[in-house]
């Protein structure tokens, strides 16, 4: 059976033409002018996808970010059991970098060198004045030393009762649905809560004013602590919107609550809505405390460098 | 100091969906063990698995605790350097004020719990 006759073929000669100013067949090529006819319409223009031309700045600085990037990984091999070392160095501004430090061994052992870091406080302590990098690490100490200092020592005293009626206010926001002196209880963790946080507060912008606390580690005690009191007023505010919707379904739902459920339920919601917005605005009161304390030294002109020289 | 502050806002950041998950999904869930109303909340209903299987309770914890077992980590491994003396105490102090806030959050649900199946009645 051979019913093919062409059994070879040979190719004697092949031509290749490149020619760049000739069409794309894949993507056509937009009219050389959009601009449109002289009282006519506009010429269609036939996009190939993309969109549009970046412009030349751009252009330049995506290329100049990923070939910086590029210089800045190093792989090396090391040692007599050979381990390759992936090292990337980045520096967007002198002040901040970022060190990563992988190493992998030919059985494919993997860690991570202790190199590795991402330094972004330099320009937090250059702001401070802390001139010299090697001092970096005393002033760390010594910030993190003075709040710990103060908030268990004598002057954290609001401050830990502060703590206390926040923990306290789970409880007694489960003793509240109970009755009016459950409600009663929370009204008074709540403003015991807060009444402990503006002593507090007040008396950690006092101490700063005096000089018996850096400005520094005033501001970090303020913030901080608003934080987390802003994590308690939303907690009560969204449990205030849930409670409200849940006396409406259950409303819905038929005839399920006595009236004093009805009362207690609706006095739970109204008294979370009101712990949580006092909340919120006490958290915006000790942010704007920390950062006004802040503004206040720097305004005045005054030093706040810590002394690392005493350490 | 910066990286203290960062690691605080991740601790706060990370207690919240852990709380919105329990507080959106017990109320729905305390009703319906109380007067029986049908739970509509996905949440609610994935609460009411967690709750009903053996040992659901302790998985609950580990839910609300979970993201908080890695904080500890990631600091030792993104800030290598900086995790010392002076990060410890802080990584503790915000650590125990987070633990503390969701050991009341489980210990206050299981109270409703307890107390939505003791008065539970059955719908009008």
């Amino acid at each position: 059976m051979d019913s093919y006759t062409l059994v070879d073929m040979r190719v004697h000669d092949i031509n290749v033409v490149t020619d760049l100013d000739q069409h794309d067949p894949n993507s056509a090529t937009p009219p050389p002018t959009q601009d449109p006819p002289a009282g006519g319409e506009p010429e269609p223009v036939v996009y190939d996808g993309t969109k549009g031309t970046p412009k030349l700045g751009s252009t330049f600085m995506v290329e100049d970010f990923f070939e910086s990037n590029s210089q800045d990984v190093q792989a090396y091999w090391t040692g007599w059991w050979p381990v390759l070392h992936i090292r990337f160095s980045f520096y967007p501004i002198p002040e901040i970098n970022l060190i990563l430090h992988f190493t992998i061994d030919i059985l494919g052992s993997f860690s991570i060198d202790p190199e590795t870091v991402l330094n972004i406080l330099n320009p937090v302590l250059m702001t401070y004045g802390v001139k010299n990098a090697q001092n970096v690490d005393n002033v760390y100490q010594m910030v993190m030393r003075d709040i710990v200092d103060y908030l268990f020592g004598m002057g954290g005293v609001a401050w830990r009762v502060a703590w206390a009626a926040a923990l306290t206010l789970k409880l007694t926001s489960l003793v509240m649905d109970t009755g009016p002196w459950g409600a009663a209880l929370f009204a008074a963790n709540t403003l015991i809560y807060v009444g402990a946080l503006i002593a507090g507060a007040a008396q950690v912008v006092q101490d700063a004013l005096d000089g018996i606390l850096h400005p520094l580690v005033a501001a970090f005690i303020l913030i901080l602590n608003a934080l987390a009191i802003a994590v308690d007023g939303l907690n009560k505010l969204y449990s205030s919107a849930k409670g409200d919707t849940e006396l409406n379904r259950l409303q819905e739902a038929g005839n399920l609550l006595t009236e004093t459920e009805i009362e207690n339920k609706h006095r739970g919601v109204c008294f979370r809505y009101a712990a949580g917005l006092v909340l919120m605005i006490t958290a915006c009161g000790l942010v704007t405390a920390g950062v006004g304390l802040l503004v206040w030294f720097l305004a005045q002109g005054i030093d706040i460098t810590y002394d690392t020289v005493a350490t | 100091m910066l990286e203290v502050f960062i690691l605080f806002c991740l601790g706060l950041l990370l207690l919240l969906p852990p709380q919105v998950f329990l507080i959106s999904g017990e109320s729905q869930l305390m009703s319906f063990y109380r007067y029986g109303i049908p739970i509509e909340d996905e949440n609610a209903i994935r609460l009411k698995r967690i709750v009903e299987r053996k040992g659901g309770l302790l998985l609950l914890a580990l839910i609300l605790y979970l993201p908080y077992l890695g904080l500890p980590l990631f600091a030792l491994i993104v800030f290598s350097d900086a995790v010392n003396l002076y990060l410890f105490p802080a990584l503790l102090f915000a650590g125990f004020l987070i633990y503390a806030q969701n050991t009341g959050t489980i210990l206050a649900f299981l109270i409703k719990l307890k107390q939505a199946k003791s008065t539970s009645q059955e719908p009008a």
